[in-house]
């Protein structure tokens, strides 16, 4: 039961309908001939282009595409374009190690004021150690668009 | 029984096709119009869900060190944004971590951070079970999980989130709720587990993603079939906070069965996993 409410509250369009356009969420998607994988592709649509629906099924979307009538899965429309890539690396104006230096104390206030059990508060009073060193380590892996391209390309020959 | 945002969500999912139907025009435009409000986030609220992912992260890296192993962590990047460049949440960018520990476990923090245990890896077969864990994570962040447990999306109004709200307060009020809900973040993923409803609506969004990506959806129920086999049922705490339930081996059966997905033949790519990832 809870299944089929998840399925059915997952993919049971919020979108729009009735004319009114979707769009691609996704960097790209194939527009397929029939609503299941592995269908014929009819075109390859990219993020952000716009898209008149024109019918369902299951978890699927019928949608026109440059004249061109194929299914995607609902769930990678949404009823709005999507948003370019957003970040707070370039610029930020938060100070890391000031923000470290401020949680102790910070942590322990807040768990007393709120009125944490006394497990949880201790568990958070022996856990508020933070670690943006490796997280800058982490953020700093690089990965190129031509990187990502050929590491797909070499999956699938 | 608190009513989250997903739940609102789903109800309004249900209620719609019902609605347009048989409810009055002004019921069906006013849900249809929450309905987009929850939709609509800004780029303020993406920025204000990265700074508080990045707290998390950071605590997680705290806990659990980052293996300093460049030419792995490169790898399991390549493989995760893989997937994120077949996910919902094009404003984010993807960052991938491998963790000490040896147990099986994946983590992910809001905006994007994602982790996988050194003891995952070595329980994996090939590079579409990775992927298949990496999915399962990006669909937490990509649905908000985090967020909406915590009560800190967007409110139906449209205004600005609860987050937002507390980075625009002033003082020491500001940084206290903020930590605060870094705290329960933090609470959620090493102790309390997300929700059963939420861990059944990732392996949904994860089978979808993979096959989209490319990747054998298949290698998620091989997987959590091989962990729940070698992990006690009754182990509780940091090691089982994704416990492999009967239940979510079931709808992921259920729903590769409906969508056809048992019988594409999509990559395992285990070669190139065994070149990365060394058991010895």
């Amino acid at each position: 039961m809870r299944r089929t409410f998840l399925t059915m509250a997952l993919l049971t369009p919020l979108l729009a309908s009735g004319g009114e356009p979707l769009y691609l969420q996704a960097a790209s998607a194939q527009l397929l001939e029939q609503p299941r994988f592995g269908a014929q592709t009819v075109a390859v649509i990219q993020k952000g282009e716009s898209l008149e629906p024109t019918g369902e099924s299951g978890r699927w979307r019928r949608v026109v595409h440059q004249g061109r009538e194929g299914w995607l899965p609902g769930l990678l429309l949404g009823d709005r374009p999507p948003l370019g890539e957003v970040s707070v690396l370039d610029g930020r104006s938060v100070d890391l190690e000031q923000q470290a230096r401020r949680r102790p104390s910070g942590t322990a206030g807040v768990a007393a004021a709120r009125g944490l059990r006394d497990d949880a508060r201790n568990r958070l009073s022996n856990d508020v150690r933070a670690d943006y060193g490796a997280l800058q380590r982490m953020e700093h892996i690089h990965v190129s668009a031509s990187d990502l391209r050929r590491f797909m390309e070499e999956r699938d020959q | 029984m608190k009513c989250t945002g997903f739940v609102r969500l789903a109800l309004l999912a249900l209620a719609l096709p019902v609605v347009a139907q048989a409810a009055e025009p002004a019921e069906d435009f006013r849900m249809r119009a929450n309905a987009r409000a929850l939709q609509a986030i800004s780029a303020d609220d993406v920025r204000v869900e990265i700074e508080f992912g990045r707290d998390v992260a950071a605590r997680v890296l705290a806990r659990h060190a980052l293996l300093e192993d460049e030419r792995l962590n490169r790898y399991v990047n390549l493989v995760g944004k893989t997937l994120a460049a077949h996910s919902t949440r094009p404003e984010l960018e993807y960052r991938f971590g491998v963790i000490g520990g040896d147990f099986a476990n994946a983590y992910s923090a809001p905006g994007g951070y994602v982790f996988v245990t050194r003891g995952a890896l070595l329980a994996m077969q090939d590079e579409a079970e990775l992927a298949a864990v990496l999915a399962h994570e990006i669909a937490h962040v990509s649905q908000r999980h985090i967020v909406k447990a915590l009560n800190l999306q967007a409110h139906e109004s449209g205004g600005a989130t609860g987050m937002a709200q507390m980075l625009g307060m002033k003082g020491g009020t500001a940084r206290a709720a903020f930590q605060q809900a870094v705290d329960e973040a933090v609470e959620m993923l090493f102790e309390q587990g997300y929700r059963q409803q939420d861990e059944l609506e990732a392996d949904l969004v994860a089978l979808l993603n993979l096959a989209a990506a490319g990747y054998d959806p298949a290698a998620l129920g091989r997987y959590l079939g091989r962990i729940e086999a070698q992990e006690p049922a009754s182990m509780t705490g940091e090691r089982s906070t994704h416990p492999p339930s009967e239940e979510r081996r079931a709808a992921i059966t259920s729903v590769s069965e409906e969508e056809g997905l048992s019988a594409l033949q999509l990559a395992r790519a285990r070669d190139r996993f065994e070149a990365h990832v060394k058991k010895d």
